[in-house]
């Protein structure tokens, strides 16, 4: 130490400006920097290289302070403020602990400042005011915050049903699931981003479950405001993190890609980054994109893909411009709707409404009924056509006409049975559509039948070119309702009917076809469809469909 | 005598760091001149070095930390030896052996940290280097704004400085160390 040094850092001109903006800072009135800058325009290079992290010196150096000493919780250690610690669940700057309130009967979770650093102590200060700006049912609330010199903590609601990173293994057999999970997050953190928080450190491990089965937000440790300063350093959790993470340049889209992250991670059941060492997933973020999710799950489907990849772009201009476009996004996914992850021309529009199966699976118990049901059409509809040609009795025709209808209400009155009473609004759709077709079918049946007079062949016949009308709209109906596909079977009703008219005499065999092969192609269509697993075997509360 | 698995000379900037961020900070009070007890756990080390071959590398800078308790024990004790006491003596060794000390965030440094960017050991060591070849009273003055975390005017106190001569120090120390890691070659 000597003197020379001391009076070329006294008389350093940058000397007063850092020792005014630190002695303000420790006074806990911070300056306004571009303020103080404007102030020291000869020096502002050097100051601001002074404050900013480019360089990571401050946040390196940061890493000698090592872990600090956790309370004692069998001493007298378990009592901070108005709180009774009672077990560590986790927590990253600071430390979480279960806990409970003493002057009210409730558990809290209470994050405890393990150091006191002025600059720890500000930071954590910071996570409180962050949380404190942010009211939301998918954001956890904070209640109460340590005043005075004792030790620093915070208290903040607290949640039984654990963290998402727990529950990942639920979610990749369910990608609707995770979209919807990760859709709600997105409204929260858009919500944030709306108050100025940027979150940054966005991972399963960070979601709570209320007791509702919500998500929640929580673990703003890494908070910093939106409009960014100079003091933003790099920090994050490497397998989630951000490219631009690593030199500290974040925005709304850092956080639009820890969004991304935890939806890969529910869909693929693990982190984009994942690497045994913390150098390889720093290495891994650096230079690599990860592998598709519907490479690592069949299971996921093109535009879920899309949007999640769109969200892990390495480019933050590539991803979605804000959170709460991705929440569109994800909520036109869940919707059926084509995404703007995956912009698809009118071909591609249609083809994606033709492959819909959206209220489908509600009926997969129909398929094995469909098989015995598209033989049973097939024999009635023929024997009409051959009880026309032999001259039978008009009643015959009718008997066997009515009971091409029999084996779909019998199946219908059997779901409801099965159903016990309860509103399943797919199956009162069923229902109307059915009842409103046979009515109709009827209707126009008997309207030809009267219009023909003596022609009895004649008139069944032109019944029928009606009836393949009719079903060209019920088809469409159910395509919109249930599954694009039967959108096909309509047009082929609206070809069939033009058919028909040209030689009504055989109608009712080219009816019997088409209805035969439409009821088989629906029965194959539904046994196709996924089989839902049974429901998780610890009977906890599920995120809500 | 067979050669140590893990070098002492590597460790050295890291002890020295170590032993000074202790002296600024926890031991403040705690008389002693911090490049002795550098001097004396290197020596002590060596002596017992062969018995710990073949241990993990986390096993031996916890090892070292041990030594560096011991030997701050033993200053102290030497000081006041006409007063001992107990209870101070026990401070001591705690602090040395707390989590909150370079060695020891070089040891957890192995096991990834939930948030802050961990740095790999080998920047750290890199890292300690360069502050260590810092002019003493920036180095002070570094660890005590920025691992310490100090306010001002409790660095200026420690350093024994007035509060804009900390802060010059402050700024240079970061300038320095800056440059010195660029001319390393690793950003840091």
């Amino acid at each position: 130490m000597t003197t020379e040094t001391f009076t070329d850092a006294e008389d350093d001109p940058a000397a007063a400006a850092v020792a005014e903006y630190l002695a303000a800072r420790d006074a806990g009135r911070p300056l306004e920097t571009a303020e103080w800058l404007g102030r020291h325009p000869v020096q502002a290079g050097d100051l601001l290289d002074f404050l900013g992290e480019a360089d990571g010196v401050a946040v390196a150096l940061r890493a000698f302070r090592g872990t600090a000493r956790e309370p004692d919780l069998r001493g007298d250690g378990r009592f901070v403020g108005d709180y009774e610690l009672l077990e560590k669940v986790g927590g990253n700057m600071g430390t979480v602990y279960r806990a409970r309130q003493r002057s009210l009967p409730r558990e809290v979770a209470v994050k405890l400042l393990l150091r006191a650093g002025a600059g720890d102590r500000a930071r954590f200060r910071a996570e409180a005011e962050a949380m404190a700006r942010l009211d939301h049912p998918h954001v956890a609330r904070i209640l109460e915050v340590s005043r005075g010199d004792g030790p620093a903590y915070f208290s903040m609601e607290w949640f039984p049903g654990g963290t998402l990173a727990a529950r990942v293994p639920e979610f990749p057999p369910h990608p609707e699931r995770a979209a919807e999970v990760v859709e709600r997050v997105a409204r929260a953190v858009h919500f944030a981003h709306r108050r100025g928080v940027l979150h940054r450190d966005l991972k399963p491990a960070n979601l709570l479950f209320d007791e509702f089965g919500q998500p929640r937000v929580a673990d703003f440790g890494l908070a910093v405001p939106l409009a960014g300063g100079p003091e933003a350093d790099a920090a994050g959790t490497p397998a989630y993190m951000a490219p631009e993470q690593l030199t500290g340049e974040v925005t709304v889209a850092t956080d639009v890609y820890g969004l991304g992250a935890v939806l890969y991670e529910l869909l693929t059941g693990g982190p984009p980054h994942a690497a045994s060492t913390l150098a390889a997933a720093l290495d891994l973020v650096r230079a690599s994109s990860p592998v598709p999710p519907a490479r690592l799950n069949p299971r996921v489907g093109p535009d879920l893909d899309a949007v999640c990849r769109r969200c892990l772009a390495r480019d933050p201009a590539a991803r979605y411009g804000s959170a709460a476009d991705l929440a569109d996004d994800l909520e036109r996914y869940r919707q059926g709707r084509a995404t703007l992850a995956l912009p698809l021309g009118p071909l591609g529009r249609i083809a994606h409404a033709v492959r819909q199966a959206r209220g489908a699976a509600d009926f997969r118990a129909f398929a094995p009924g469909l098989f015995g049901t598209a033989g049973f059409t097939l024999a009635t509809n023929a024997a009409v056509y051959g009880l026309l040609r032999a001259g039978a009795a008009e009643g015959w025709v009718w008997a066997a006409l009515l009971a091409s209808y029999a084996p779909l209400f019998a199946m219908l009155v059997r779901d409801r049975l099965a159903g016990g009473g309860q509103h399943r609004p797919a199956h009162f759709l069923l229902w109307s559509i059915w009842a409103g077709h046979a009515a109709a079918c009827v209707a126009v049946f008997l309207a030809h039948r009267l219009a023909c007079g003596g022609d009895l062949a004649r008139g069944f016949g032109l019944g029928y070119v009606g009836v393949a009308g009719l079903n060209a709209l019920a088809f469409v109906v159910m395509g919109s309702l249930f599954a694009g596909r039967q959108y096909l079977l309509g047009l082929a009703w609206a070809a069939a009917a033009v058919g028909m008219g040209a030689a009504p005499a055989l109608a009712p065999l080219v009816y019997a076809g088409l209805m035969a092969a439409c009821t088989l192609i629906t029965g194959l269509q539904l046994r196709s469809l996924r089989l839902e697993p049974p429901a998780a075997p610890d009977g906890r509360p599920r995120p809500p469909q | 005598m067979t050669p140590p698995d893990w070098p002492l000379e590597r460790y050295r900037p890291l002890l020295c760091l170590h032993v000074r961020q202790l002296q600024l900070g926890r031991l403040y009070r705690a008389r002693f001149d911090s490049s002795d007890v550098v001097q004396e756990t290197l020596a002590r080390a060596v002596k017992g070095v062969c018995q710990l071959r073949g241990g993990s590398e986390a096993e031996f800078v916890r090892w070292l930390q041990v030594i560096v308790g011991n030997v701050l024990v033993d200053l102290v004790r030497e000081h006041g030896a006409a007063k001992r006491d107990p209870r101070r003596e026990q401070t001591v060794c705690d602090a040395s052996a707390d989590g909150d000390t370079p060695m020891a965030a070089y040891v957890a440094s192995s096991q990834p940290g939930p948030a802050t960017l961990a740095l790999q050991q080998e920047r750290l060591l890199q890292l300690a280097d360069a502050v260590g070849r810092l002019p003493e009273a920036e180095r002070d003055a570094v660890i005590a704004h920025y691992i310490l975390e100090l306010p001002l005017a409790e660095v200026a106190a420690r350093l024994g400085r007035t509060e804009k001569g900390a802060a010059g120090l402050v700024f240079r120390g970061k300038r320095r160390l800056r440059e010195l890691l660029t001319a390393t070659g690793g950003e840091a």
